[in-house]
């Protein structure tokens, strides 16, 4: 079935601030987001509680004629919620209720509002605190209690590294983060999707409900004809992505809408798909000599099914040194680590209680063989310790962050040149050389950190001269279009928002782009629904 | 020499929520971790065992079987041995009754050097350190910073107070309790975890400790809860934001001059 029919709705009037200075003086964080991009001005501001007053705000504002973006947490860094050259933000963040949770025969789903943090959800899980939720049927209800009791742990588990993000901003740019190398991004754990779309009409649809067929959804229009949203196949890669719509026949409604980075409708309610937590995690560092033994470890780790790991992250010794000068200085709660001097990688392994002997057994042997120093390890199998874990490797795009901010103090305009590429297995180690080849030549000083499993490196240029952030670009662009060719993904989990426009212009063929500016304008023909986003 | 490091598990208070209607907490799905102080305890429990050269380190703590969790995560940190103190009898007990029970444990380890946190977490009250030295007749140290130096029977050390760092000399045997300003705890290798994860740890019952049903447990708590309550909240703080710090200066000023006369700085 590939018809998509509005359901009736009842508009309910939006709480709105009206006025450019107004907003300018009270509302201030709404005209930019964490990209630091920043919009002049912003003319209309609606504040929906309810999924009613935000098509109440998207319906008005179609009727006017007035552009509008939709935000969340404004965590994104590619400016897709930064309303430059736009009339108006819809924010759901009010919109912030988890609904309900439900056992629907295959597992456990948390229904929720897209202005719940991803903390919130996965604190209230496990905290199991779910009773008396909103929205929950008499089904869910009792479903809720039954989750209460159960013996297992369920969680969340995608875990982006930025948790304040809202989930719908969550869905709409299919993040990810360190641990989908088990549990893969975003997407797969949608099931189900309200969506307001920029006309204000409601839809609402489940995953395996509406596929594109014959080359299209078909959207049913108050007249009761059809309009056509042609959906092309596209050559998509082979690694995790977030590139716009993954167009191809068969594909599913809800991934239309997972990733589409709020070009397409205002995702307004969510049902996400739940698993049984590893009764225990464990995370294990290990410092090497090189970084040649990184991608050997990696390659081998491949092979190997005995390892339950969630996730497999690496530093550079770039990324090794920033976090060392930082511990010197006590500016970071960091641990005092045996050694500093060269690459580490970080497994994080989820198994029940009585595997986990087996496991970190298997683990150490491993990086035995592998010539790797016992003493240069940091292991934690509890709650405290793999915080401060976490702590330790959210340190390092900070540290980045901190670095550029010092250079940008000297030379205004400057910026980091951060990539978020992913690559097929087989091509990994050459992506590396090409990367480190490219750096040599050109002198720049980067940071090289992220997630390795995945094959997803995000390679940090830290330009000091504006001739050397001129130079980042070009090189960052040369790895672009080497990666795309390769089956590779140039937007892997941060999206493509403003900042990487041009990126998109390298992944896909002039043709394939037209293919997604016809899917967005079928169903935003005046095209007022984040303008200058995407594509 | 034994060096003892007394530890505790406690609720994780980031988590902790309280019941509207009874003013209990509620545990569900709340994660017991280490008492946070306690890992400086242990971390300078290990460095002296290093300057001392022949020493042991033992960590100790009281509670039920699953509390067994804390002294694997010293076990992995380096100590050398653990025990669990756990007995039905040991249940309901306050700062009196808990220092009770673990001095006798820590009198049978022949401790001399006795490390703790300065308080946990879950109870806030700094009285379980301070009381084992008393209790077994030991000087004490609170708020430890620094141990400046070990010269025969004494120790050096460095403790933190309202105003400002006073250094005492005291004698061995001793009590210290310990602020997180002491070190920075090391962390455990990936073979370190995995054999603590597999030490065996003794439990010690009362009978082990020669202790009494009167004076451990609830009937050796003198402590009566009268009323658990929340506090009412009696203000709210105001952030102020501004450009610069002179705005910021201005706003405060106007702030302050709208306060009733007698609360004006």
């Amino acid at each position: 079935m590939n018809r998509i029919l509005p359901l009736p709705i009842s508009y309910e009037t939006c709480p709105a601030v009206i006025g450019a200075e107004k907003i300018a003086e009270e509302y201030a964080g709404f005209l930019a987001d964490e990209s630091r991009m920043r919009a002049n001005q912003l003319e209309r501001l609606y504040l929906p509680q309810s999924a009613e007053q935000a098509a109440f705000a998207i319906r008005e504002l179609h009727d006017m004629k007035k552009s509008c973006l939709v935000s969340g947490g404004r965590t994104g860094i590619t400016g897709a919620t930064s309303p430059i050259s736009t009339d108006a933000t819809v924010s759901l963040a009010k919109m912030n209720r988890i609904l309900a949770i439900g056992h629907d025969g295959e597992g456990y789903y948390a229904r929720v509002e897209p202005g719940v943090s991803l903390q919130e959800l996965m604190k209230r899980l496990r905290l199991r605190d779910v009773l008396d939720l909103p929205g929950a049927t008499e089904a869910e209800k009792e479903s809720a209690e039954a989750f209460r009791r159960e013996h297992s742990r369920f969680w969340f588990p995608v875990d982006p590294t930025e948790l304040t993000a809202h989930i719908g901003g969550a869905v709409a740019n299919n993040a990810s983060g360190a641990r989908s190398y088990r549990y893969g991004a975003m997407r797969n754990w949608v099931k189900a999707l309200k969506v307001v779309l920029p006309d204000g009409r409601l839809i609402a649809f489940r995953r395996g409900q509406i596929r594109a067929d014959s080359g299209c959804f078909l959207l049913i229009q108050p007249d009761g004809s059809e309009s056509t949203i042609p959906i092309e196949t596209l050559t998509l890669p082979r690694t995790k992505a977030t590139l716009g719509y993954p167009l191809r026949e068969g594909m599913d409604l809800v991934d239309l809408f997972v990733g589409s980075e709020g070009t397409l409708g205002a995702i307004v309610e969510i049902e996400l798909r739940l698993a049984k937590q590893p009764q225990t995690i464990a995370g294990v560092l290990t410092v090497l000599d090189h970084e040649e033994q990184a991608l050997e470890l990696v390659e081998q780790l491949r092979r190997r099914s005995d390892l339950p790991l969630n996730a497999v992250e690496y530093f550079d010794d770039a990324a090794m040194l920033l976090l060392q000068n930082l511990q010197i200085k006590n500016q970071a709660d960091l641990p005092p680590l045996v050694k500093w001097e060269g690459p580490a990688l970080y497994f994080e392994l989820g198994c029940e209680n009585d595997e986990l002997d087996d496991a970190l057994n298997a683990l150490e042997t491993f990086l035995d063989n592998h010539g790797v120093d016992p003493a240069a390890t940091w292991a934690e199998d509890n709650d405290t310790g793999l915080e401060r874990m976490k702590h330790f490797r959210h340190a390092v795009p900070e540290a980045v962050n901190a670095t550029i901010g010092r250079h940008a103090e000297r030379v205004p305009g400057l910026h980091k040149v951060g990539t978020d590429m992913a690559v097929p297995p087989t091509q990994l180690r050459q992506a590396m050389i090409m990367y480190r080849e490219g750096l040599r030549q050109t002198g720049l000083t980067s940071v090289v950190f992220g997630h390795i499993g995945d094959c997803h490196l995000h390679v940090n240029i830290l330009p000091e001269t504006l001739d050397e952030l001129a130079r980042a670009k070009d090189l960052y662009r040369s790895w672009a279009m080497e990666v795309a060719r390769n089956g590779g993904a140039v937007a892997a989990e941060h999206g493509i928002g403003r900042i990487k426009k041009s990126m998109l212009e390298i992944q896909y063929a002039p043709e394939s782009l037209a293919a997604l500016r016809r899917v967005r304008h079928a169903l935003d023909p005046k095209g007022l629904f984040a303008p200058g986003v995407l594509v | 020499m034994q060096i003892a490091v007394c530890v505790k598990q406690v609720p994780d208070t980031a988590d902790i929520r309280i019941h509207p209607e009874t003013n209990t907490l509620i545990r569900d799905g709340v994660d017991a971790i280490l008492n946070p102080f306690d890992a400086y305890a242990i971390e300078e429990a290990l460095r002296l065992r290093d300057r001392l050269g022949e020493a042991t380190v033992t960590a100790v703590t009281m509670g039920p079987k699953q509390s067994e969790a804390v002294l694997r995560q010293a076990l992995a940190m380096g100590a050398d041995d653990a025990v669990l103190l756990s007995d039905r009898a040991f249940a309901g007990a306050d700062t009196w009754a808990t220092s009770l029970t673990l001095s006798a444990a820590l009198k049978k380890l022949n401790a001399k050097i006795i490390l703790c946190g300065k308080q946990a977490i879950d109870g806030d009250t700094a009285q379980v350190g301070p009381a084992i030295a008393a209790h077994l007749g030991f000087s004490q140290v609170s708020y430890l910073t620094k141990v400046i130096d070990i010269s025969g029977d004494c120790l050096r050390v460095e403790r933190l107070l309202d105003h400002g760092r006073e250094t005492v000399q005291v004698p061995v045997p001793t009590v210290m309790t310990v602020v997180r300003e002491l070190n920075n705890p090391r962390v455990a290798t990936l073979n370190a975890l995995r054999q603590a994860r597999n030490k065996p740890i003794p439990c010690w019952t009362s009978q082990d400790l020669l202790l009494n049903a009167e004076e451990i447990g609830l009937p050796g708590s003198p402590t009566e809860v009268r009323e658990i309550f929340s506090p009412e909240v009696r203000g709210r703080a105001e952030m102020i934001q501004t450009q610069s710090i002179e705005q910021a200066v201005t706003l405060l000023m106007q702030r302050l001059g709208q306060l009733p006369g007698e609360d004006r700085p």
